[in-house]
């Protein structure tokens, strides 16, 4: 029994850790996507190319 | 400007997300037909939304008459063929007037006094190439049996605000499956699924398109033909990520308001071979083509030719198959060529994959592995050449 608890709260923290990581993920999308459209940035991109 | 660069389409997204959250189950689509025309008329303009309105109205009151006549198969099937055929000639009228503006000024001459400018400009704002596939599609699919909705819900299915910028092309029988109820209740785990969807669409398309078009033409720079094979090989990936991104969009999106949206594209850069290309580029252009053209005319050939001669038949449905996607694409005599070349190799393919059936050596591992390393490089050589066979039409346009 303890052992099938413990597979279900591994699976559920797992799941809850891919949730986090998806969630920081998008957000790091999200700040690269807005620099992407400052023109600044793309000059500076542009630069580094 | 860029339809996503609009503040106001990103507010509507998150409105109609909210009300369509709360609206019956079972007036679903009725509730996002309305929303949708308000979207249209606040972010588009009231013209494109008057465009999609009447062609709503206009085409739900033809069906209409046409379903009438479904004890007689003849009639219902003369009166879909006549539905069709004013779509045809409506998207012909369309292209002629986008891709060919001097041939259509002089076509359209004595139509001055109709304001016909205005009426192509309306319908350029709705993207009507994808209104014209799904106006067809919805037109096959009530003429096989498919319920007809009402006219307010055909303006979420023809036109879907999401939808605007570069397709894809939902089917209608799928559409009309959004007034039940959905499987399961959305939690938040499906609420951050869509926003990633969403955030994936939107680094496609702002961060990844936009840095290589920054590398290969400058910050402000247009997008012009390469010179060489490996400037078109570069472009074939920029146009990936720019298409994939909207599609990715529009996917997110169209789950997160509930709305049925196919998904458009499955790592074809990976394929390995052109057949399989085609069934993971612009998958749901793919999806129509198929329901629409290519498996209606096999069937009827074959009947009528038999089955001895399946290769022949099989031939022709690809040519005219995409004959059609061709033209869809560019009303020109390049991308008509282009379709047929796409039919010609596709058939080739299929012979060889007959043959490799047949071979004991071809059905091992070791040829298995050759195909995945190998087949990519074939299939990406073979789309950079076709490319650059219409670049100048695709580029010019």
């Amino acid at each position: 029994m303890s052992g099938e608890r413990s597979a279900v709260d591994s699976l559920g923290g797992r799941s809850l850790a891919r949730l986090i990581v998806t969630i920081v993920w998008i957000a790091v999308k999200l700040i690269l996507i807005t620099a992407m459209l400052d023109k600044d940035v793309a000059q500076f991109v542009y630069a580094g190319f | 400007m860029n339809v996503l660069l609009n503040p106001l389409f990103w507010i509507a997204v998150i409105a109609v997300h909210l009300v369509m959250h709360v609206a019956p189950s079972n007036a679903r689509g009725l509730t996002f037909g309305a929303l949708n025309v308000i979207v249209l008329a606040a972010v588009v303009g009231w013209r494109a939304a008057l465009a999609v309105s009447v062609i709503a109205l206009l085409l739900w009151a033809a069906l209409r008459s046409t379903v009438a006549l479904r004890s007689r198969d003849a009639a219902l099937m003369v009166g879909s063929a006549g539905i069709a055929a004013a779509l045809v000639a409506l998207f012909v009228c369309y292209k002629l007037s986008r891709e060919h503006p001097q041939l259509w000024a002089s076509a359209a001459a004595g139509l001055a006094p109709l304001r016909v400018d205005l009426v192509t400009s309306a319908l350029a704002a709705i993207s009507f190439s994808y209104v014209f596939l799904r106006g067809l599609d919805l037109t096959m699919a009530v003429a096989t049996g498919t319920e007809l909705l009402n006219p307010i819900s055909l303006l979420g299915y023809l036109a879907p605000f999401h939808m605007l910028a570069a397709g894809p092309i939902g089917s209608y029988r799928d559409h009309v499956s959004s007034d039940q109820p959905p499987a399961s209740d959305a939690s938040f785990r499906d609420l951050v699924g869509n926003l990633n969807e969403i955030t994936t669409g939107l680094f496609y398309k702002f961060v990844i398109a936009e840095s290589l078009k920054i590398f290969a033409y400058g910050v402000n720079g247009r997008i012009s033909a390469p010179a060489s094979l490996a400037g078109t090989m570069f472009l074939l990936v920029y146009l990936f990520f720019d298409f994939a991104g909207y599609s990715r969009i529009a996917l997110g999106i169209g789950r997160l308001c509930g709305i049925p949206t196919p998904v458009n594209f499955n790592a074809p850069l990976l394929a390995t071979s052109v057949t399989n290309f085609w069934t993971r580029w612009h998958m749901s252009l793919g999806a129509f083509v198929l329901r629409n053209i290519y498996t209606p005319l096999q069937l009827g050939l074959t009947r009528r030719l038999g089955a001895v001669r399946a290769h022949w038949v099989s031939l022709l449905t690809l040519l005219v198959s995409f004959a059609f996607v061709g033209l869809w694409h560019r009303l020109s005599l390049p991308f008509l060529l282009w379709g047929l070349g796409m039919g010609g190799i596709m058939f080739v393919e299929k012979r060889v994959r007959d043959y490799a059936l047949r071979v004991p050596s071809f059905q091992g591992r070791p040829a298995a592995v050759a195909l995945q390393v190998i087949g990519p490089v074939y299939v990406f050589l073979v789309l950079s050449l076709s490319l650059r066979f219409v670049m100048a039409e695709l580029i010019g346009v």
